[in-house]
């Protein structure tokens, strides 16, 4: 037996005709966004080998390949060339040796360079389209390579030509699966690798072990997923918002500073909110996704009424004991407040609304200070002179409005498939994920959230989101 | 982690936090990348998920900064060192003061054996006391304090230094603080002692010197020799001749008004027996003064390494570095986007379809690719209800034998056909087979021939339109070919508008 080192990795070359959505598959199989994918049929002009390795050893390849253009006539090449079918492979690799120079057969031989050299074919079919001629002329060569294969119905349109395809493709490969390169998550994802352990008996110990340290390595990115909004709610909790006023500062300049506060609050809880969401799309290898996102959905004033907050899961009595509970936390009661004092929600995190103005009347959301208030020795110890300051977060609504923010955009990057190069849609995302999340689950978060504004009250900001929080958020982003 | 590290990392975290500030995370994710790389390629087993394995990576991505890495540390843990000789030095200048003030002795009055216990040996007790109390209890770091204060005093700087930021990061590392100042503190106290003990034994051998004792409390001889018995208490067995006699404690009690001892003996007789006071006072200091001192020192200079060697590192700005430094235990690689697929000018992207101009109403002759063949009777009406002509002949082409193609090319040649239309389903991909026909076609039937494309997609069973999106490959591929009596058309279809 050859040593374990010598074995080549499994290699799964995929093949079909042009814009079946084989690089789509390949992208969302690699997670990568950078794969070329257009409407332009021959977008992928070149095989690209795309290894998967768990430190520095490849566990199995996937190769995206040029898509099929001649096959009618490669087939026919290969039938007057053949002379039984013992000698379909030698042709086939003759074909490829004669042509390798051909630009009429530029494709085809980039395509079956990486079958012949030992991969298994994945046949890629549209099935939004039906079965045309040319595809069996593409089956019947990748039949000739005398390898075992696999075939996986994509649909790029609402069509479905399903049903008149399996029965065909059936006759060629012993595997058929489906897979929707747009809308696979991880879960899709693993299953066609499952089913790639099927292909060739001696894979199957590979496959497994890819498919184990693919599970891993989920499991560790959602608990850095997890971190980081964690990270994001103990930043978020104990921010505090400083302006310097002259010490001869009027009535109104002290007003003008406390307006100008509202923007500087609202920027600097969106500049953290925006930080966060990169690095989840980061960890999830998706730099540079843009996303359409509802901001006014948020800005409703309806949030501040009892009725938003279903959209938490959080009933009447619920809320009532949440608000004194956190009116015990922050030292003051949720509806003990002063409208001149108070920053609105809207201000907080809603884009161009025109501060703070619109959301007077509703329950206090962040203390308004100046030098002389309590939170000032402890909060700005180091601060001198005069100063307006607004901080930490009071409303018990806020953190969770920020949280099922970020928790939402982490469940949308999450299960965007990697084939996707549209913008990423937050919207009509209403329906948090906290109220999905069980009652147990929120009292939890609720607690934790609570001791962060506690801690956050008394100048003791954790370096690193405590470990129960962040237990809590992996479960919700692990959550189906 | 030594302190020197330490600073070091401290120093380019804060740089680093500086440069992402900028919006340079990019680099500064390209520079730990390959860091992290490169130690991966070095065999090591890099681990952010313990202290220890967190620890080591610290270290490891420092030294891998090498040059332009900060070299703040040594200098930093240098001048440290140079501060604690000096505050040692200090220390023990001032050991020598107390000692040889609680011995002074003028020949008029004996040395008050109660002054010289009470000062180096009581005082003593209780500083190291207190300052073990206030350790235990903890608290904000002393460095971080001193920040905010300064802060406070030249409000300038305030901003410049991010105070705040730094007390922060300061305040993160408050318990080994709290360790190292604690060792320094018994440094110097040791430094006391031994000024105090080196001046003790000077005068004792260089000098006369008579012991007494007196005190304003209410304090009997009985209850004098007890106190000294409990002091001696730890040398009774190995030392006995440093235990003073309840004798000796008797002859010794000095009244100062008026200035004698109160059994009359004279200063020269104390002197004599001096001897046996002083070895009690040297025991004293020996096993009270520098004794506790040691172990205090030894035992928090354990705890100051141990307190480093455990720091958890694992603060926000440290997971932030070990996330760029350590790739994840599994991940994808593959070529460059730009070595493999089109150019981004030659893609569609979002681009839309040009209008399609109907199917002409003029005699035509209709090809029909692969699956259209079986249904070409149902094509044929259609083309004669859309265009109110019917058309003047039908053929195959797109199946499964080549040689169909050829004949069916053949007869539009033989006919003298200007003017074609090939009809395809929805779905069928502009390749270079169709192209290649369409080729032949010009070729056999000359310049001037028509030759139209439409697409009928299968709805149900029904034929149906295609969508705008599906006919947007198919004019980018033949606008390419540059044929200007070669386009898209549109078949109408009765129900669909
Ligand atoms: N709606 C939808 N569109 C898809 C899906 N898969 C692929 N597409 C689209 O189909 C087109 C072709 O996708 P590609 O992945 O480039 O197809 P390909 O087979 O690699 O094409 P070539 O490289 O040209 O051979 C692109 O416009 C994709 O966005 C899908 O699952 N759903
Ligand atoms: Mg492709």
């Amino acid at each position: 037996m050859p040593d374990a080192g010598s074995v080549e990795p499994p290699t799964f070359v995929v093949v079909g005709n042009v814009n079946q959505g084989k690089s789509s598959i390949v992208a969302a199989l690699t997670e990568d966004a950078s794969i070329p994918i257009d409407a332009m049929p021959g977008t992928t002009q070149r095989a690209a080998e795309y290894a998967f390795r768990s430190g520095d050893e490849v566990v199995f390849r996937v190769v995206d390949t040029p898509g099929f253009q001649r096959a009618r006539h490669a087939l026919a090449w290969l039938q007057r060339h053949s002379r039984s079918v013992a000698d379909r492979r030698q042709t086939l690799v003759e074909f490829v040796r004669v042509h390798a120079e051909d630009p009429a057969f530029v494709d085809e031989v980039r395509l079956l360079r990486p079958i012949l050299a030992g991969g298994s074919h994945i046949y890629v079919v549209d099935a939004s389209a039906p079965f045309e001629p040319t595809a069996e002329a593409e089956m019947e060569i990748l039949r000739w390579t005398g390898q075992s294969g696999m075939a996986v119905l994509n649909r790029t349109r609402e069509r479905d030509h399903g049903r008149e395809w399996r029965p065909i493709l059936t006759q060629f490969f012993h595997l058929v699966r489906d897979f929707d390169a747009h809308a696979a998550t991880f879960a899709d994802r693993l299953d066609l690798l499952r089913a790639f352990r099927e292909v060739r008996d001696e894979w199957r110990a590979p496959m497994q072990r890819a498919v184990a340290v693919m599970e891993r390595e989920w499991h560790e990115r959602t608990h850095r997923a997890a971190a980081a909004i964690g990270g994001l709610m103990v930043q978020a909790l104990a921010h505090v918002e400083k302006r310097p006023l002259a010490a001869a500062a009027d009535a109104g300049a002290e007003a003008a500073a406390r307006a100008a506060l509202a923007t500087a609050f609202a920027a600097a809880l969106r500049a953290m909110e925006q930080a966060a969401r990169r690095e989840v799309e980061r960890l999830h290898g998706h730099r540079g996704l843009e996303a359409v996102e509802d901001q006014l959905a948020l800005l409703d004033a309806d949030l501040l009424g009892a009725a938003s907050f279903e959209a938490f899961g959080l009933t009447r009595p619920q809320l009532l004991r949440r608000g004194l509970l956190w009116g015990a936390a922050t030292g003051l009661a949720v509806d003990a407040m002063a409208g001149g004092t108070s920053l609105g929600l809207g201000a907080a995190i809603g884009a161009g609304i025109g501060g703070a103005a619109a959301w007077f009347g509703t329950p206090r959301l962040a203390d308004v200070w100046d030098e002389r208030g309590p939170l000032a020795k402890v909060l700005l110890p180091g601060a001198v002179g005069r100063f307006v300051a607004a901080g930490p977060l009071a409303d018990p609504r806020l953190p969770w409005v920020l949280l099922d923010r970020a928790l939402v955009h982490a469940r949308a990057v999450r299960r965007r498939s990697h084939a996707r190069r549209d913008a990423l849609d937050l919207q009509g995302s209403r329906q948090g994920l906290v109220a999905t999340m069980p009652k147990a689950w929120r009292d939890d978060v609720d607690a934790e959230l609570r001791a962060l504004v506690r801690a956050a009250r008394t100048g003791k900001v954790a370096a690193s989101p405590p470990t129960r929080l962040v237990e809590r958020l992996q479960q919700a982003l692990a959550a189906p | 982690m030594d302190l020197a590290r330490l600073v070091d990392l401290e120093v380019q975290l804060q740089r680093d936090d500086r440069a992402l500030a900028e919006g340079r995370a990019n680099e500064l994710e390209a520079r730990d990348a390959a860091i992290g790389g490169a130690l991966l390629a070095q065999g090591g087993r890099l681990d952010a998920a313990t202290a220890m394995g967190r620890q080591q990576l610290a270290a490891a991505w420092l030294d891998a900064l090498g040059e332009t890495g900060p070299r703040l540390g040594h200098r930093a843990t240098h001048a440290l060192r140079v501060a604690a000789w000096l505050l040692g030095l200090a220390a023990g200048l001032v050991g020598i003061g107390a000692a040889r003030a609680t011995l002074a002795y003028d020949g008029q009055q004996p040395v008050n054996v109660f002054g010289f216990l009470a000062v180096l040996i009581g005082l003593q007790m209780v500083l190291l006391a207190a300052m073990v109390v206030a350790l235990l209890r903890g608290g904000d770091s002393v460095a971080a304090r001193l920040v905010a204060w300064a802060a406070r005093r030249w409000p300038g700087g305030h901003a410049a230094l991010g105070a705040g930021q730094i007390a922060g990061r300061l305040q993160l590392h408050a318990a080994a603080e709290r360790w190292h100042l604690f060792a320094l503190n018994q440094r110097a106290a040791i430094a006391f002692n031994l000024g105090a003990l080196a001046t003790c034994l000077y005068l004792v051998v260089f000098t006369d010197l008579a012991f007494g004792w007196s005190t304003t409390l209410e304090l009997g001889a009985e209850q004098m020799h007890r106190l000294c018995g409990s002091i001696a208490a730890p040398w009774r067995q190995a030392w006995p001749d440093a235990v003073p006699s309840l004798e000796l404690v008797r002859d010794s009690q000095w009244t100062r008004m008026p200035g004698r001892f109160t059994t009359g003996a004279a200063l020269p007789t104390a002197v004599q027996q001096s001897g046996r006071w002083w070895s009690f006072l040297v025991a004293a200091l020996l096993v009270w003064g520098l004794l506790p001192r040691l172990l205090a020192w030894a035992f928090a200079a354990h705890r100051a390494r141990r307190t480093l060697a455990n720091l958890p590192l694992d603060d926000r700005r440290c997971a932030a570095l070990f996330a760029r430094l350590l790739p994840p235990a599994a991940a994808w690689s593959g070529p460059a986007p730009e070595a493999i697929g089109l150019p981004a000018a030659a893609r569609l992207g979002n681009d839309r379809a040009r209008p399609v101009p109907a199917v002409a109403h003029v005699a035509t002759w209709l090809l029909c690719w692969g699956r259209l063949q079986p249904r070409q009777d149902a094509v044929r009406d259609l083309v004669a209800r859309s265009t109110g002509t019917d058309p003047v002949g039908v053929g195959a082409v797109g199946g499964s034998a080549l040689a169909d193609d050829a004949a069916a090319v053949a007869r539009l040649a033989a006919a003298q056909v200007q003017r074609v239309l090939l009809v395809l389903s929805a779905g069928t991909q502009p390749t270079k087979d169709v192209l290649e026909l369409l080729a032949t076609l010009r070729q056999r039937l000359g310049p001037r021939a028509h030759l139209g494309v439409a697409l009928l997609a299968d709805a149900n069973g029904q034929l149906a339109p295609a969508d705008a999106a599906e006919l947007r490959p198919w004019q980018a591929r033949l606008d390419r070919l540059g044929d200007a009596n070669l386009g898209v058309e549109r078949l109408e279809v009765p129900g669909h508008a």
